[in-house]
């Protein structure tokens, strides 16, 4: 479960890395943010729905137009690796902190600055010392430590209070879980740092050129799925006259089985609700077998890379960057990366992704964790401000998200010189379908229902790299790939709009008891079905998995996890 | 007299200090740490605000079912790589001493201990490609000798082995140089009167090269056994996966996956200390040995 946990965190990493930089230059204007939330149809009005508990009635006041004197905020951040200052410039004296000194009175201090992969150990140690700042980024399970140490302020009326529209336009777009997670015994403890995981659904990519020079359909049954598979490893699709190609690749840690399962309706390494409306774990219900058993299937014709259990994800990627594979679960962003270098290194590539294919007449949904992007932000106790947090989170999706002026672009986004302008904010909030939303506006335009001149200026970016592509460079094959007309993004849309996730019913920091056998539980799962996918182990051994699972400990958790869900509803 | 000599190897030992601060800093300071073992460690509160269970961890650790099977693959691992690291870098270095071109023998000598510098993440990747049972070199010679491909990284029979000798091959040439150091420490003389005496090569190399050695080998056997739990971290974390913890798990990795997946600091120290404290059993006994039967002492 944890493996996983990493693996979500990791590709949603991985979506925003790969695509802040890509659209370097948007400034989503204010129309993009209407016909957005036009677009974005059912989700968002749900989201707002279940989320108004904290908002709607009370309208938010008294937050100070100026703090003065200035309010100084010691905090803690992460930063990753393209960052880089303009001159003169450092984590303390640059674009953002100078406005927000200035316009607001917040005057930010960074106590330290790591890359983002350091970022976890440090703030255990930080913790650890007893010495927090006033506020920073911490994960769920911080988050529980700094509640039961008391070290953390309350933030329910503050933000009841003080958050600005902004703010909660993003938080309610996230739903309900992020914000349920952040609340321990009914206060809400920190302002969940929502992510862009629904956006990022693992979807199934797929050789094109080599679907059309085998002849075969489109992936939309379970059937046509099969039989692309089997064609794609047996068939010698690259023509080589080698068997050498991989019809579905998977890595080492299953990690990309999930989607394959999901297929199937089973779901991996979450707790989902049972008929009775408990919590049960999904990885030890009966779908899961069948789900095994056609993996295994797979393994046995050979459609899977025999030597899978040895390749993590990037050796996977490197597999399918030197044109090797098939077809392959990712998120949409899998256009840029790993797929451009496999373009890059044969011009005749064509990648394509689609939704899950169809198993039966309900459609497949996707597994989905708790949408964050690492954890919440925390204020220390005792910190007279808290509200000060709001404004610049407030600041922060005023001038990245919400934003129609060049001149601020170019100021605290991205301009010529720079484009890592935005991460030097102390504080950060990411809109959880801003790609999707990209995508529809792009689509409008390529598709004469939009104007060109009408859409945000990071939207023309994207318009301007896919007619590079059109006009024949190659550089740009993978943003049209996740962008353009019948772009990944789209398939992402489909996911959004017919809701069509199964959430992870468990969002709290890990329970003791699951701290105490979860190492045990993991090992024991991933090594029954890595045995069971590669024959190793019969299918029956599925059923002594599920005996021990609940024998070495996982009875216990599910009556633990039984007890938080009943007393947290 | 005494005073005299003290003052004359001042310097010397002012160049040890150095190397004194750096193991006080990161080997002995740190040691407050294994007070985690012994309590239900959590970060917030620090080490004096935990609470003290005695000895809990341990018989938690001990109640795992994986336990056993971990400390037999780090005992089966260890020790097979302690005897092979002895063996192969001794074969080489007599081997690499009857060379008498100088000019081959140390490009030999160059050329086998450069692995050496290389990082287990880069020869991982590596160690994948060239072991795959489909495309890899070392099975297509197999295949080409008449064998069947072996897949050494996922297979429970292999992947100790594989483990054991691709460590050697990136470790036997660096080991050589000691050796080879060793060996230029025997007295021309001996061979001389040998050659005299009618001796041999293997005459020689029985008689006085490998006496000549024998405080060198047994430096290092007892030196060895300090790692003898030490069956590697990198490496294994790097090769091994799902389909090969029955037999590649170690103690090691297991401690990682506690510790640092799964935020179980009190048992991870447990382990981690456990293994220390039979780590030092284990060289007290071979520092002995090698006293009572080599007569050997290193202070």
């Amino acid at each position: 479960m944890k493996r996983f946990g990493t693996m979500i965190t990791l590709s949603s990493m991985l979506a925003i890395s790969a695509l802040l930089p890509a659209c370097s230059n948007n400034a989503p204007s204010n129309e993009a943010s209407k016909s957005s939330s036009a677009s974005t149809g059912s989700s968002e009005s749900s989201a707002t729905a279940t989320a108004s508990n904290a908002s709607s009635e009370t309208a938010p006041t008294g937050l100070p137009a100026k703090f003065d004197p200035p309010v100084e905020m010691s905090y803690v951040s992460y930063q990753f690796a393209t960052l880089k200052y303009d001159k003169g410039d450092d984590v303390n004296n640059n674009n953002w902190t100078r406005m927000l000194k200035d316009e607001y009175g917040i005057v930010a201090k960074n106590v330290w600055e790591v890359p983002y992969a350091q970022y976890p150990q440090k703030t255990d140690l930080m913790i650890a010392s007893g010495d927090i700042p006033d506020f920073f980024l911490a994960s769920p399970t911080q988050l529980k430590q700094l509640y039961e140490a008391d070290m953390i302020e309350d933030l329910t009326d503050v933000y009841n209070k003080y958050a600005p529209e902004l703010v909660r336009k993003v938080q309610d777009a996230a739903g309900e879980y992020p914000r349920k997670a952040a609340t321990i015994d009914g206060k809400l403890m920190g302002i969940p740092f929502t992510g862009v995981l629904r956006e990022s659904v693992n979807g199934l990519w797929v050789r094109m050129d080599w679907i059309k020079k085998l002849g075969l359909p489109e992936p939309k049954t379970l059937e046509d799925f099969l039989t692309i598979a089997d064609a794609f490893a047996n068939k010698d699709p690259d023509g080589n006259n080698k068997k050498d190609t991989i019809g579905l690749g998977l890595d080492k840690d299953l990690a990309m089985t999930a989607p394959f399962m999901n297929m199937l309706h089973a779901y991996k390494s979450i707790w989902t609700k049972d008929a009775d409306g408990k919590l049960v774990y999904s990885s030890t219900q009966p779908a899961m077998k069948e789900a095994l058993v056609k993996l295994h299937d797979l393994y046995a014709k050979g459609i899977l890379d025999k030597e899978f259990v040895v390749k993590d994800v990037t050796k996977l990627f490197e597999d399918v960057t030197a044109n090797k594979v098939g077809m392959f679960y990712s998120a949409g962003t899998a256009g840029a990366y790993p797929l451009q270098g496999s373009k890059d290194n044969d011009p005749n590539v064509e990648w394509k992704m689609f939704p899950l294919p169809a198993y039966d007449d309900e459609p497949g949904k996707f597994q989905t964790e708790l949408d964050i992007f690492h954890g919440f932000w925390v204020v220390k106790k005792g910190f007279k401000h808290p509200e000060a947090l709001l404004r610049i989170q407030e600041q922060w999706l005023a001038n990245f998200y919400f934003n129609n002026s060049d001149e601020t672009h170019q100021k605290f986004v991205s301009n010529a010189d720079n484009d890592t302008i935005w991460m030097e904010s102390p504080a950060k909030l990411y809109m959880p379908t801003r790609n999707r939303d990209f995508y529809l506006l792009v689509n409008d335009v390529l598709s004469g229902k939009a104007d060109k001149s009408t859409v945000p200026p990071g939207v023309r970016d994207i318009l301007g790299m896919i007619e590079k592509y059109k006009a024949g460079d190659n550089q740009f094959w993978g943003q049209n790939l996740i962008y353009g007309e019948g772009g990944s993004m789209g398939v992402a849309d489909h996911y959004i709009n017919e809701n069509l996730y199964v959430q992870n019913e468990f969002i709290a920091a890990p329970l003791q008891v699951m701290v105490d056998k979860g190492v045990n539980l993991t090992k024991l799962e991933l090594d029954a079905f890595t045995k069971i996918i590669t024959g190793n182990e019969p299918i029956e051994s599925f059923d002594k998995f599920v005996t021990n699972w609940k024998k070495q400990g996982g009875d216990d958790v599910t009556k633990a996890i039984n007890e938080w869900y009943t007393a947290n509803q | 007299m005494l005073k005299k000599s003290w003052k004359r190897e001042l310097p010397l030992h002012l160049l040890l200090l150095p190397a004194a601060a750096i193991v006080f800093i990161f080997n002995y300071i740190p040691m407050a740490g294994i007070l985690m073992a012994f309590e239900r460690y959590i970060p917030t509160k620090g080490i004096w605000g935990s609470k003290w269970v005695g000895f809990d961890n341990f018989s938690y650790i001990f109640s795992l079912p994986d336990t056993y099977t971990v400390l037999w693959n780090t005992l089966f691992i260890a020790c097979m790589k302690i005897v092979v690291g002895q063996v192969t870098p001794i074969a080489v270095a007599l081997l690499l001493n009857e060379m008498r071109s100088a000019l081959i023998k140390r490009g030999v000598q160059t050329l086998i201990y450069l692995p050496h510098f290389l990082s287990w993440t880069i020869l991982g990747g590596i160690m994948i490609d060239i072991l795959s049972p489909s495309s890899g070199i070392v099975n297509q010679m197999l295949t080409a000798i008449g064998g069947k491909p072996i897949f050494f990284l996922g297979d429970n029979n292999w992947f100790p082995f594989t483990i054991v000798i691709s460590n050697e091959w990136k470790e036997f040439g660096f080991s050589t140089i000691v050796y080879l150091a060793a060996l230029t420490g025997i007295s021309p003389a001996l061979y001389e009167a040998a050659v005299m005496d009618g001796a041999g090569r293997w005459r020689q190399t029985w008689h006085i090269t490998l006496p000549g050695m024998r405080p060198v080998i047994i430096l290092l056997v007892t030196l060895s056994l300090g790692q003898v739990l030490n069956a590697g971290f990198e490496q294994i974390f790097v090769l091994y996966s799902p389909q090969v913890y029955e037999s590649g798990d170690i103690i090691d990795t297991m401690v990682y996956r506690m510790g640092m997946l799964s935020a179980q600091y009190g048992p991870a120290t447990a382990i981690g200390l456990m293994k220390s404290f039979v780590s030092l059993i284990l060289i007290s006994v071979a520092y002995f040995l090698a006293y009572r039967l080599a007569n050997y002492r290193i202070f």
